[in-house]
């Protein structure tokens, strides 16, 4: 996963992708356990959400480059 | 979920005219301090490893955007990295197109400026600060280019990144340690508001209301719709309950002339008063319960008025009763949409469609301050680029940046002084720990110790209200030229020059709002007054036929913003805080004729429109003599031809109206001085 991948000449780091797409699977994941209503259950919203952020993040990062389409 | 919470019962909360205070403690204060501290050091950490080039621009950050309770912080947050990404862009698409001229550049510079306090003046707030922030980002970035320009982008990008990072920082340290959310604190303080809002009634109802107790009223007021919208950041169950939320903020706003229309009423109503003592009794002790009143006590309270009406007393005893049913019928839905906001939805309440915060805009206000700036950001570089001086660009962003941020101030010079005086006290700090102290610190972690050492206690002076904007100043100061100290080898002229146009720069922006922008706090109630009666002469005149929650929305947040000025007025000025309550009434009478209008018979319809038509004149501003005769000739009218219960409600608001207008419209002698 290391390097670079390169955009119209400019090169972007592929871990700033993998925060991109962390971040907007972890808004769709909040969207859809706020409309269950699991936010009743959490105990500490903010703290959920970061360390669903984070988790995310490592699938994302271990997925990318095993996985070829990311 | 009650907070235990009121006005004046933690020793620790400081009085001010702005609402009760978040509840303080000196545990609460230094767990605040310990977090801002801690979101300081993980910023600056990572800024130095990171190898950014401006790391101490991250601590100032972290000194800004917190706040004590999450809420506020988070939507702080959102509003300062997006106007940072705004003024930033900007310098980077201004500077380069006048990189041969910087006199242009000046003059865009300022222009930009000027355009986005403008626009800022005419939002809410705490939307507005992304406006003020993308004004001044601008300008922190521009000026100091102007000696390399080709930095223009690194600078930006510089600025833009240890934003974010301080403003993430924060964020982070304050939503996972120890969290204090806004949404209990807008609960409490709705709570204060509506215990401030019955104890008036009971007051009025009893007969012993006082000015006390309206002052209060208002004062508890302030802030509430900024704090909404910083609710709705950190708690979810009030975001759902945004609609309950908003309605109640109306519908307590609404308490005001339906009190003071009832205080009114039962001191005319003389002998007949006697008859409706037991309901008045009634009524009181159910207000005296507060917030925590049971609604459905309202039932009995309204067969009770029901069954006194039809006495055959006049139109004074049917206008009070019908105003006594108006405050009983206004509590219940104030008690059934607190409990809804509490996430316990109870019997429905009417309300109007959702609309945006109607707030009061002044544009010509706005222009005036936005044109002070311009005329001092221009004065500040022509000077400095007249006599050649180096400094002149840091006095120059200084001024641009000291206007930007007090300019919703009716006196923003005081403001800006004391922001310019506790910068130089930081800089002064910095200076004395460049020579004493960075020498015998060799790694991060003295360093972090040894600022602790300084910004530990100056975090406790951020959470008062009283002192927070000196603390702030403060750690900009001294931020400020610690982050010089990053790029430049400061020696003690560079010091002194940076000292020396920062005091220039805030001098300057001070002296000029001083002379065109300060206004006295009476003369800016007056002109809200005035503006209060645009509105009335628009809904007279059938020109603007608004909702009625947003309208009394609209003129309650003007009579809060009056009462903040007139808090320590006396006599005249004090009279007109009556007189707005008065029109208050008057708008929410005017409404319900309009709506009543249609279903009076042609007579009396043209009676009444005659009627408006003079009130519409009155409130423009001329003189109306015949409005006396005109509303009595209208009242007989509507009580001879008229039948059904459409008739007395029309009779009644009419009734009410001219009562109103004619306590708004006796001829004042300063009003127009």
């Amino acid at each position: 996963m290391t390097g670079e991948i390169d955009i119209c000449g400019v090169f972007i780091p592929g871990f700033l992708i993998a925060l991109v797409v962390a971040l907007a699977l972890t808004v769709l994941i909040r969207r859809a356990l706020a409309a269950c209503g699991a936010y009743r259950l959490i105990w500490r919203a903010s703290l959920f959400d970061f360390a669903l952020a984070v988790v995310i993040l490592g699938g994302v990062t271990a997925a990318q480059g095993r996985v070829p389409w990311i | 979920m009650e907070v235990q919470l009121r006005a004046g019962a933690s020793p620790a909360a400081t009085r001010s005219k702005g609402g009760s205070p978040i509840p303080r403690s000196l545990a609460n204060d230094v767990v605040f301090s310990a977090k801002t501290f801690a979101a300081a050091m993980l910023a600056l950490y990572l800024a130095f490893s990171l190898d950014l080039p401006r790391p101490y621009w991250a601590l100032i950050t972290a000194y800004i955007v917190a706040r004590p309770l999450s809420g506020m912080m988070r939507s702080k947050a959102v509003y300062r990295l997006s106007g940072t990404l705004v003024g930033a862009a900007a310098a980077v698409a201004l500077t380069p197109a006048f990189i041969d001229a910087p006199e242009l550049l000046t003059f865009a510079l300022a222009l930009w400026v000027a355009a986005c306090v403008f626009l800022s003046l005419l939002q809410p707030a705490p939307r507005n600060y992304t406006f003020r922030l993308s004004g001044y980002t601008a300008a922190l970035v521009g000026f100091p280019c102007f000696d390399a320009p080709g930095e223009v982008f690194e600078t930006a990008l510089a600025r833009v990144e240890e934003i974010s990072l301080g403003a993430v920082c924060v964020a982070l340290v304050s939503e996972l340690v120890l969290p204090r959310y806004t949404g209990r604190y807008l609960m409490a303080r709705f709570d204060i508001w509506l215990g401030a809002g019955a104890r008036w009634a009971c007051d009025a109802l009893l007969g012993r209301e006082s000015a006390i107790d309206q002052r209060r009223f208002i004062a508890e007021a302030a802030g509430l719709a900024e704090l909404r919208v910083q609710a709705a950041y950190d708690t979810p169950e009030l975001r759902a309950a945004e609609a309950a939320t908003r309605t109640l903020h109306a519908r307590v706003a609404m308490l005001a002339p339906a009190v003071f229309g009832l205080a009114d009423r039962l001191r005319e109503l003389g002998p007949g008063k006697a008859k409706l003592s037991p309901i008045l009794a009634t009524l009181a002790k159910w207000l005296s319960a507060g917030p925590r009143g049971a609604p459905d006590d309202a039932i009995a309270i309204r067969e009770a008025i029901a069954s006194a009406r039809g006495a055959g007393q006049g139109l004074d005893y049917a206008g009070a009763l019908a105003r006594i049913d108006d405050l009983a019928r206004l509590w219940r839905e104030c008690l059934i949409l607190r409990q809804e906001m509490r996430g316990r939805p109870g019997a429905a309440v009417r309300r109007g469609a959702k609309s945006d915060p109607p707030i009061d805009r002044d544009p010509a206000m706005a222009a005036l301050s936005a044109s002070a700036l311009f005329a001092a950001i221009l004065l500040c570089g022509g000077v400095s680029m007249a006599i050649g001086w180096q400094g002149g660009a840091t006095a120059t962003m200084m001024a641009a940046t000291g206007g930007a941020i007090f300019a919703a101030r009716d006196d923003p010079a005081r403001m800006t002084m004391r922001f310019s005086l506790w910068t130089t006290v930081g800089a002064l700090f910095a200076g004395l720990w460049l020579v004493a102290v960075m020498p015998m610190i060799d790694g991060f972690p003295l360093l972090g110790a040894s600022l602790g050492l300084l910004l530990l206690p100056i975090g406790l002076a951020t959470a008062k209200r009283a002192t927070g904007a000196s603390a702030i100043a403060f750690v900009y100061g001294f931020g400020g030229l610690m982050a010089l100290q990053e790029t430049y080898a400061v020696d003690f002229a560079a010091w002194a020059n940076g000292v020396l146009s920062v005091t220039v720069g805030s001098w300057t922006v001070a002296l000029i709002m001083a002379l065109i922008r300060r206004v006295s706090p009476e003369w800016a109630a007056r002109r809200l007054f005035a503006a209060g009666r645009v509105d009335l002469a628009a809904i007279a005149g059938a020109r603007w036929v608004p909702q009625a929650d947003d309208l009394a929305e609209r003129m309650f947040d003007r009579i809060v913003a009056m009462g903040s000025r007139l808090a320590a007025a006396e006599g005249a000025a004090g009279a007109l805080l009556d007189e707005a309550f008065a029109d208050f009434g008057a708008s929410l009478d005017l409404l319900r004729l309009r709506a009543e209008r249609a279903r009076l018979a042609p007579p009396a319809r043209r009676a009444a429109d005659l009627v408006l038509k003079t009130l519409a004149r009155r409130f423009a501003g001329a003189p109306a003599p015949t409005l006396a005769r005109r509303v009595d000739r209208a009242l007989r009218r509507i009580a001879s031809e008229t039948r059904g219960d459409g008739a007395l409600d029309a009779a009644l608001a009419f009734d009410g109206l001219g009562r109103m207008a004619l306590l708004s419209a006796q001829p004042r002698q300063e009003a127009h001085a």
